[in-house]
């Protein structure tokens, strides 16, 4: 991904340079300092070292057992399932991987957080659902959170490792060498659900979830404003709200310069 | 000039900014096209043999997806029919998995959000968006 161009492109949609004798000028900048917010900003791969699809849905069912269990089940409550479920699936329409099948839930606990793993799962609690104001401000915790499935995050967490090949093998069915495996999936639970990602993996899921809401038809600056209502009613609270995240001040101030 | 791609297969160009509009033409997966205009969230778009018309810019994305994103094809999300992908149940390896490591209980919930999501047709997804004015469904 050119960040620098998808920068860009959202601040252009943001200031909403819409005419037709713009056209040539539709994608360049529009005078504001992109160099200042992706300053530092890794670029992250999209690829997942050869991950296919079976075996990143192997990986990712795991992975969402051990969030369903370690977050109190899921809330099946058909109106409110069903609420989550059609607003995910319009925004997965134009994600960075539009024809993956997409599954959403809402996690039966009154903490503030969402989580995400490979293969499309989505997850975000219930004590957040109760806490936004509009569907702009859900479908930017939505769309940050398929931003980390369509950028395939976690999945770069076992690429890196020493046991992909290992975890690909038992995915695929021709290995038994489960402890290889269990360890990997350790390594993506741990990180989502205890040491969260690197900060800019995090503002990257921020930015990408951002234009997709904005793609999709929600406000732009939905996360952003949610996160601002946290900061102030529960900003002391980290334990409770976000608590795999950066700190909100910080993505408050990145998603700020977006917009 | 602007080039971006396109992030699905056998995606429609329409004669106007308006999915009920005539198709001018379809583009394929990563194909990369030119950008001749914009207006709102929608984008008239020139491909290199020569074909052009307008695409919802959610349709397109600035940098190259992977081949890899190929894998997802026909896994229930891609088009306005209804949703191919039968419930066909957590994976097995993930069942094992989730033995192994006392979570087998969350098994039956994660197969419960599987299936739960998957009789949720494309063609309700569209609904909800034209009740919603979202995507390419904003002006039906």
């Amino acid at each position: 991904m050119n960040r620098r161009n998808f920068l860009r492109n959202l601040t252009l949609g943001s200031l909403g340079l819409a005419a037709a004798d713009s056209s040539l000028h539709a994608f360049d900048f529009g005078g504001i300092d992109v160099g200042k917010v992706v300053e530092g900003g890794t670029k992250m791969a999209s690829g997942a070292g050869g991950v296919g699809l079976k075996q990143e849905m192997a990986i990712g069912g795991s992975v969402a057992t051990k969030i369903v269990a370690n977050n109190n089940g899921l809330l099946k409550t058909p109106e409110a399932a069903r609420r989550i479920a059609l607003l995910g699936k319009s925004l997965a329409r134009y994600s960075y991987r539009p024809t993956l099948n997409f599954r959403f839930a809402i996690m039966d606990t009154d903490i503030v957080n969402g989580f995400s793993a490979p293969g499309g799962y989505v997850f975000i609690s219930r004590g957040l659902v109760e806490a936004v104001k509009n569907d702009d401000q859900l479908a930017g915790v939505l769309a940050h959170e398929i931003s980390h499935i369509t950028r395939r995050h976690a999945l770069q967490i076992i690429s890196r490792g020493q046991f992909v090949s290992g975890m690909v093998d038992v995915a695929s069915g021709s290995s038994s060498d489960f402890a290889q495996f269990d360890v990997g999936i350790d390594k993506v639970t741990n990180t989502l659900m205890e040491k969260g990602f690197d900060p800019d993996i995090e503002f990257e899921a921020d930015a990408y979830g951002a234009k997709l809401a904005y793609d999709t038809g929600f406000a732009k600056n939905g996360l952003l404003e949610f996160l601002k209502l946290l900061k102030v009613s529960k900003g002391g609270d980290h334990e409770r709200v976000f608590s795999t995240h950066p700190p909100l001040s910080e993505r408050i101030e990145k998603l700020a310069e977006l917009s | 000039m602007a080039t971006l791609y396109s992030k699905k297969p056998d995606l429609a160009l329409y004669a106007e900014k308006s999915n009920a509009s005539a198709v001018t033409g379809k583009i394929a997966f990563q194909e990369k096209v030119k950008v001749l205009a914009t207006e709102g969230r929608w984008v008239k778009v020139g491909s290199s043999n020569g074909k052009s018309g307008w695409v919802y810019s959610g349709n397109l994305s600035d940098d190259k997806p992977p081949d890899e994103n190929k894998n997802d094809f026909n896994t229930g999300n891609a088009g306005d029919v209804s949703t191919a992908t039968a419930a066909r149940g957590i994976d097995e390896t993930s069942k094992q998995y989730a033995s192994r490591n006392h979570v087998g209980n969350a098994v039956e919930l994660v197969e419960w959000m599987e299936s739960f999501n998957d009789k949720i047709s494309t063609t309700e997804v569209v609904q909800y968006m034209k009740d919603h004015k979202l995507g390419e469904y904003a002006g039906s």
